[in-house]
């Protein structure tokens, strides 16, 4: 029995032991499976997620399990470090980024909430600047492991235009996305720069209502929905206006304009279209797409919603698609887009309402001088033309554009309508805008007055315009001014085309840009009253039209511009007469109530209002007017503090401009060409006669050469003038020649004449010079010494150096009778005399400085060997034409004396006589 | 606002990081999914062929257990226990010393049946 027992207690230990290994064995088989399946899983659910992509597996519920599975974290962990890597760089910099540009490029409304901005009037004005982005909403970059919000933001005005995409039920928030963007814009500028015009298909009233108090201030055009092509022709004809009006200056946008000449003058155009896929026909689509094609240039801005068109111009794209995440071209492929919450129904009505009550006001009130100027004086290049603004219309600036295709300008006027202070703002916006070195001005004003006098160095008022290179006031019948500034003009112009030409070269433009260190500023030249120019029929005027069509025609492209000013409708009807001149003035300036500047038909200045002017670039016709408000440009403050500011910034090297001040007499003392003489030592000695009338401030001269003919005449009854010719001729040879050197006979024949030649004597004497005074009664006698001198030296008697002798005869004709008599000696007369002085004298260097009150009277005398040939040059006061043609054989001359003007010829010389102003001779230092 | 480069430019620029990182990450996974792709084949191999060890190990311990259950049929006094459930938490060996471990105590279980004396059974 206990072996049995035994057996079974060993049977039963060894079972257990078995039942152990087999539980031990089984358990390592089931580790060892296990352990071989979940390797295998892990492996199949790596490749599967990296194939799906973490950021989509995070979004899909049959992935959640799997995510969340300890086995399997190491693998998603990896799969988000290489996630979170890749992204790393947006992570970190993107949405901060974004939000820095978009708060840089978008100031104030352009990208703020609205209730920063809303319901305020916008402040930027022409002068920008223009924000680039405007926002529309947000974005999240939905793959990104740290889905950040970043602004949306679009480029918008002269840019890029915008298209938007909707579902059907998507349609409102485009609409909200459009009317916050609207009011962005219109909340910045001031008001007046931008138009809005809205076309929906769908409906007449409706879209966008919020907008509607801005119709009464003419800012918001809604369009017929039935008659899309009234819109689009509307832009078109705008586009077409800005192209022919306003880009004349050789720009191609009012962007590029806006950014040479610092100031925007025409207002953006938003259209708004509100469409659906088959809403316009094909004709209208074309239409639509040239106005995408060159609208931006010309400031028309497209915002189409639903409207399907392709254009070959910047646009940026929203899709507001219901089926998938909205994407915008801005925030790409990768992020979903958000439209800004809308703005609060009630507040739009009232900030719309507010911006149209402000224009209503601006467009009341006076703009001032100081908004014609740019915020930074001299800034601007005139290679491409200059412009200015000259007024505003509406708050926005009104422009005048001189450049290659506006070359000319034409103002007319009535007395009294503001052509003056028009010139002034044109002028101050100009001077403000370019320095010297890019625009000279040359100011001429035939009227009394002295409208251009504040532009010189006057006694009150020491500054000077640094533009202005030459100012002419009071010229009034001095016309040979006016021509002897055209003939300047046209001699720089052949100047220009010369060098124009070695560049090979044809425009200014071009050449400045070959010869970026040579000195073409661009050449205005202003002529007010101009008609006084044409104003008889004789040379002068024959000269001035010839230089004028020269100019007018040929000066364009050398950067030589006119504008010419006049009050008087006659001159201007005379001007059309000429149309080889007339045409090449396009930019025409009416004022009020003028006449016949701008083309038949075209009335608009008849019932222009005060301080108004019509500034027209398309030659005058009806289409091209441009009314504009012009400020007070000559009140105190205006003009005069732009000159002094700018009198501050000239170069040091800049000099004064030259002033001919028609009503003032030229001092003797004064002129460079007197100051400049110095004795000389054997050569001719050169006589000062007076002043040219030039555009360069030079002195008539005669030189007495040691040759036949070398004497002087001045001819005419008036005192002063025939006196001053005398005097300044004396005084001049006195200054070159050394005291003793020269021998002076100071005679006066007439009673008038001795104070003259009292003073001329003591001046002589002053200065050491030996001087014989003659009177009446021993001229005779004198003339007979000298004559006698003469004969000594040409019968060989007589051979030393001819001591330099003048004779300065005063009223020479009253001593006639005298000189008719004749020596009982000899038989000789005091004619004869006098005919030998005149004849031999100037070789032996005695030379007549005479005056006779009438030409006749000097002839009478000149016969019997001496002839009107050895009166080699005079000057000529109160004598009529054609008693001088004996002094200048072949010329008509056609003189009409004048006070204080004279007529010069030299015939060595000239080939025509020209008028001078004789000097003053008095208070002179010598 | 000037803007030398523009700032629609650099605005396109930034938000087309995204684009960029997308890319980049489906690159990443891309090439990942090559790696995983050749190394499952291998993988797989090795796995199965652990598998078929395993679950070899496992029938061939089944055997023995079934080969152990018919000796002890005649020990009708024996209380047979059903067969062990797998004890997991045994020390990591090679399955081969389990199954000579399992090989080992048949061994010994038969013995302890055989040895029952004199008399033959039958």
């Amino acid at each position: 029995m206990n072996r049995r027992n035994d057996r079974r207690q060993r049977i039963q230990d060894a079972f257990a032991a078995f039942h152990d290994a087999v539980a031990a064995a089984r358990g390592a088989a089931q580790r060892a499976h296990d352990s071989a399946s979940v390797q295998q899983a892990r492996e199949m659910f790596e490749q599967e997620l990296r194939a799906t992509g973490i950021d989509r597996a995070l979004h899909d519920p049959g992935y959640a399990e799997s995510l969340t599975d300890p086995r399997l974290a190491e693998i998603v962990k990896q799969a988000r470090d290489d996630w979170e890597q890749a992204f790393a760089k947006w992570t970190n910099n993107g949405p901060r980024a974004l939000a820095d540009v978009v708060a840089e490029a978008a100031p104030g409304s352009a990208s703020e909430d609205y209730e920063n901005w809303l319901g305020q009037i916008g402040t930027v004005d022409g002068r920008g600047p223009v924000p680039s982005l405007w926002r529309i909403g947000s974005a999240i970059a939905t793959s990104s492991p740290l889905p950040v919000s970043f602004p949306v933001a679009v480029p918008l005005l002269d840019r890029s235009h915008l298209a938007v995409f909707t579902s059907s039920t998507s349609r409102a928030q485009a609409e909200n996305l459009v009317e916050s963007l609207l009011l962005r814009v219109l909340s910045h500028f001031a008001p007046g720069l931008v138009h809005v015009h809205v076309w929906d298909v769908g409906q007449l009233t409706g879209s966008l209502p919020g907008l509607y108090p801005l119709t009464r201030a003419g800012l918001l055009t809604v369009h017929d929905p039935a008659r899309p092509g009234e819109m689009l022709d509307e832009l078109a004809e705008h586009i077409r206006k800005v192209h022919t009006s306003v880009l004349v200056g050789g720009h191609d946008s009012l962007r590029s304009m806006e950014s040479d000449a610092g100031l925007r003058t025409e207002p953006w155009r938003i259209a708004v279209l509100f469409g659906r896929p088959d809403a316009l026909k094909d004709e209208e689509l074309h239409k639509l797409q040239r106005i995408a094609r060159n609208g931006l240039a010309a400031g028309v801005q497209l915002i189409m919603v639903d409207v399907p068109i392709t254009v070959n111009s910047p646009i940026e794209t929203v899709k507001l698609f219901d089926d998938k995440p909205w994407r915008t071209t801005m925030s790409g492929e990768h992020a979903a887009f958000h439209v800004d919450p809308a703005l609060p129904r009630e507040m739009v009505p009232r900030a719309c309402a507010a911006i149209a009550d402000a224009l209503e006001k601006r467009r009341n009130r006076v703009c001032t001088f100081e908004e014609l100027l740019p915020a930074q004086f001299w800034a601007q290049q005139s290679s491409s033309g200059v412009q200015t603004p000259i007024g505003h219309r509406d708050g926005v600036a009104v422009p005048v554009t001189i450049g290659d295709s506006s070359p000319h300008v034409l103002i007319g006027g009535p007395s009294g309508s503001g052509k003056t202070n028009f010139l002034y703002a044109m002028l101050g916006g100009l001077v403000a805008r370019y320095s010297p070195a890019e625009l000279e001005l040359y100011l001429l004003d035939f009227k009394e007055g002295v409208s251009f006098a504040q532009f010189a160095p006057g006694r009150k008022d020491p500054t000077w315009l640094p533009n202005a290179r030459l100012v002419g006031v009071n010229v009034n019948q001095d016309r040979e001014f006016g021509v002897a500034l055209l003939r300047f003009l046209a001699d720089e112009m052949r100047r220009r085309a010369d060098a124009a030409k070695q560049h090979e070269v044809t425009k200014l433009e071009e050449l400045r840009a070959e010869d970026p260190d040579g000195r073409w500023p661009r050449i205005i030249a202003v002529i007010d009253e101009f008609q006084y120019l044409f104003s008889e029929k004789d040379a002068v005027t024959r000269e001035a039209v010839a230089l004028l069509e020269d100019v007018a025609r040929r000066g364009r492209s050398q950067g030589i511009h006119l504008v010419l000013a006049s009050q008087d409708v006659s001159s201007i009807e005379a001007f059309w007469g000429k149309p080889a001149i007339f045409e090449q003035f396009t930019v025409r300036v009416a004022l009020p109530k003028a006449r016949r500047v701008l083309t038949d038909g075209n009335t608009a200045a008849i019932d222009l209002p005060r301080w108004h002017a019509i500034v027209n670039h398309e030659s005058g016709v009806k289409q091209g007017n441009e009314i504009a408000r012009v400020p007070d440009a000559t009140g105190r403050g205006t003009f005069d503090r732009v000159q002094s500011r700018l009198f501050e910034m000239k170069p040091a090297d800049l000099t004064v401009p030259r002033l001919f001040d028609g009503s003032r007499v030229p001092v003797l003392a004064d002129m460079p060409g007197f100051q400049a003489l110095e004795p000389i030592s054997g050569r001719a000695p050169t006589v000062l006669l007076g002043q040219v009338i030039d555009v360069e401030d030079r002195a008539a001269r005669v030189s007495l050469a040691r040759a036949p003919g070398r004497n002087m005449a001045v001819f005419g009854s008036v005192l002063p003038e025939s006196t001053s010719v005398l005097a300044a001729a004396t005084l001049s040879l006195a200054r070159q020649h050394l005291a003793g050197e020269a021998r002076f006979t100071v005679a006066p024949m007439i009673d008038d004449a001795m104070p003259a030649a009292d003073s001329l004597t003591a001046r002589l004497r002053a200065t050491g010079h030996e001087v014989a005074f003659v009177g009446l009664d021993g001229i005779r006698q004198h003339l007979a010494e000298v004559a006698k001198g003469l004969e000594e030296r040409l019968s060989g008697a007589a051979t030393e150096q001819p001591v330099p002798h003048y004779l300065v005869l005063y009223g020479m004709d009253a001593a006639n009778a005298v000189l008719e008599a004749k020596d009982p000696d000899t038989r000789v007369s005091g004619v004869d005399s006098f005919r030998q002085v005149i004849k031999s004298g100037p070789e032996h260097r005695t030379h007549l400085i005479g005056w006779w009150r009438s030409p006749a009277r000097l002839k009478n005398v000149l016969m019997m060997g001496a002839s009107a040939d050895d009166i080699g040059s005079w000057v000529a006061f109160d004598v009529q034409g054609q008693d001088l043609s004996s002094f200048a054989p072949g010329q008509l001359i056609t003189w009409s004396p004048r006070p204080g003007r004279g007529l010069f010829f030299d015939r060595f010389e000239h080939a025509r006589p020209q008028v001078v102003i004789p000097f003053d001779t008095d208070g002179e230092r010598s | 606002m000037t803007d030398p480069i523009g700032a629609a430019e650099r605005y396109k620029e930034i938000t087309g990081w995204i684009g960029d990182a997308v890319q980049e990450m489906r690159e990443q996974d891309a090439e990942r999914g090559v790696v995983l792709t050749t190394r499952l084949e291998d993988a797989m191999e090795s796995t199965n062929e652990m598998l078929t060890r395993a679950d070899e190990s496992m029938s061939r311990i089944d055997d023995w257990w079934q080969r152990a259950v018919g000796e002890l049929f005649h020990e009708r006094w024996m209380q047979v226990t059903p067969l062990p459930r797998p004890d997991t938490s045994v020390p990591p060996r090679p399955l081969e010393f389990y199954e000579a471990e399992v090989e080992r105590a048949y061994g010994a279980l038969i013995d302890a049946i055989r040895r029952r004396g004199i008399l033959p059974r039958r």
